[in-house]
């Protein structure tokens, strides 16, 4: 490698189990000595979203591959088991919660950025989100960040 | 005196009798010294003869050369040692004799001797291509030079970083090593000063690592008797010695401070008590320095370069 990889993760869904691919994904890089910018976008704003950021649910209604039934995934509470459920798999694995994630992104040097667009659309504010958010910047301003980068969707 | 007196009064006759008998003593006392003379005289030349002969010989055969040279070689010899060399011989005579000892027994001699006519009649030998290798290797005597020959290796390395280990002017014994973990395990083994007739103990097996999550890779480079895998990590975590450490980081461009050196300590021993790399976190919350700490002293990947840098398998997982 003549010059040092890049990596731009976009993070778009809010789910324990969506949000974790891009957190994972840009720990991963960062360990590997790669560049790594996180764009958080539409419900993944509630990832970096200090009010939100502890309760992230998962949502198994409507997954094909849940083991859960859509018509039991549906009834009232069964959002909240299926978080603790995971939850309690993460603690088993010794991952880290989403906050504890999203800090060790900070330090070990990504970059945390919030989607201009989706801030606006759910009326937040910098002072809403997690501190680690080093910026608000728009679609256009991630692609300049993301120039020469690899792009991954999630 | 009184002969004297007597002189005086004594009449000249008396005198001159006196004289004549001196005069015969000393005529046959000379007499008696020629025929010595005579007598020892061929002898002598016989003896001078054989003498010289036996000399001419010596000459022929070329001992006084060889004397010349020996005079020149102990003048060498003596010219050169100075004080603090021969108070080392004098100290080591006892290592000497015994590494002679060991050298010259009837089974190393036998050694020599064997090898000695394998070279000797290499042109009898096949070459060998890498099927023949791989063939070869399966026979049992091959087998017991090969593990002779990595044993001898194995010496060999912790001989070197040994010298470059110890303090300077202090002697390594034999058969001891002075540094790291080597030092037990080295110690149970019979002294050797040169070459052990037998082959040592296996290596340690860390304690907790019954079943290991992270392994070390098959070797793809090796360096000095060390085993690489082909990212860069060591093959047998056994042969981490601080030594190679240092080497490792300074090969990287890391400047070892005491705070990396704490770092890469605690790693090893977490994987010594839990059979697993590390991962960044558990670096963090087990030693204590924050994830951000950790990435300002190894800018690059420092969970793999810890694990590197301590000998220890790649961290598995992805966190």
């Amino acid at each position: 490698m003549s010059e040092a990889r890049k990596v731009a993760i976009i993070c778009s869904h809010g789910g324990l189990d969506e949000a974790y691919p891009a957190l994972i994904l840009a720990n991963a890089a960062r360990q590997s000595d790669i560049e790594a910018f996180v764009f958080f976008t539409f419900w993944g704003l509630d990832v970096i979203t200090e009010a939100k950021v502890d309760h992230l649910h998962v949502n198994m209604a409507g997954n094909p591959t849940s083991p859960m039934p859509t018509m039991i995934a549906g009834l009232p509470g069964m959002e909240s088991l299926a978080a603790a459920m995971m939850k309690r798999s993460m603690e088993e694995l010794d991952l880290p919660d989403a906050r504890e994630m999203l800090k060790m992104l900070e330090e070990s040097g990504a970059e945390l950025y919030a989607c201009e667009l989706a801030m606006k659309m759910f009326k937040r504010t910098k002072e809403d989100l997690v501190p680690q958010v080093r910026d608000v910047i728009t679609a256009g301003d991630f692609y300049d960040l993301a120039d020469g980068a690899q792009i991954i969707f999630t | 005196m009184h002969e004297e007196d007597q002189n005086e009064h004594e009449p000249i006759e008396m005198k001159l009798d006196r004289i004549a008998r001196d005069v015969a003593y000393l005529a046959e006392r000379q007499r008696r010294i020629e025929e010595l003379v005579t007598e020892m005289g061929p002898v002598a030349r016989l003896a001078m003869g054989a003498a010289t002969e036996e000399l001419a010989t010596l000459e022929q055969k070329g001992w006084f050369r060889f004397g010349r040279a020996a005079v020149k070689v102990a003048d060498k010899v003596v010219g050169g040692a100075d004080e603090a060399a021969l108070e080392a011989f004098v100290a080591n005579v006892g290592q000497l004799v015994e590494t002679t000892r060991v050298l010259t027994q009837p089974a190393m001699l036998d050694l020599f001797a064997d090898a000695g006519a394998v070279v000797q009649n290499r042109e009898q030998l096949e070459p060998v291509t890498a099927f023949g290798a791989m063939r070869s290797m399966s026979e049992p005597e091959v087998q017991r030079g090969l593990a002779v020959m990595f044993e001898l290796l194995r010496h060999l390395g912790r001989a070197a970083d040994t010298l470059k280990n110890r303090p300077a002017g202090a002697r390594g014994v034999p058969g001891t090593v002075s540094s790291g973990r080597y030092a037990r395990r080295v110690r149970t083994e019979a002294p050797a000063p040169a070459v052990p007739p037998r082959v040592a103990a296996a290596p340690e097996v860390p304690a907790g690592a019954v079943c290991k999550p992270t392994s070390p890779g098959p070797v793809a480079t090796n360096v000095d008797g060390v085993g690489f895998t082909a990212d860069g990590f060591l093959a047998d975590p056994g042969q981490w010695t601080p030594a190679l450490r240092d080497r490792m980081a300074s090969e990287a461009g890391i400047e070892l401070s005491d705070a990396h050196r704490a770092l890469i300590d605690f790693a090893r021993k977490d994987w010594q008590d839990t059979g697993s790399s590390p991962n960044i976190r558990r670096l963090s919350t087990g030693s204590g320095v924050s994830t951000r700490d950790i990435y300002g002293l190894f800018k690059k990947a420092p969970g793999k370069t810890v694990a590197r840098l301590a000998g220890i398998p790649k961290p598995a997982g992805c966190i």
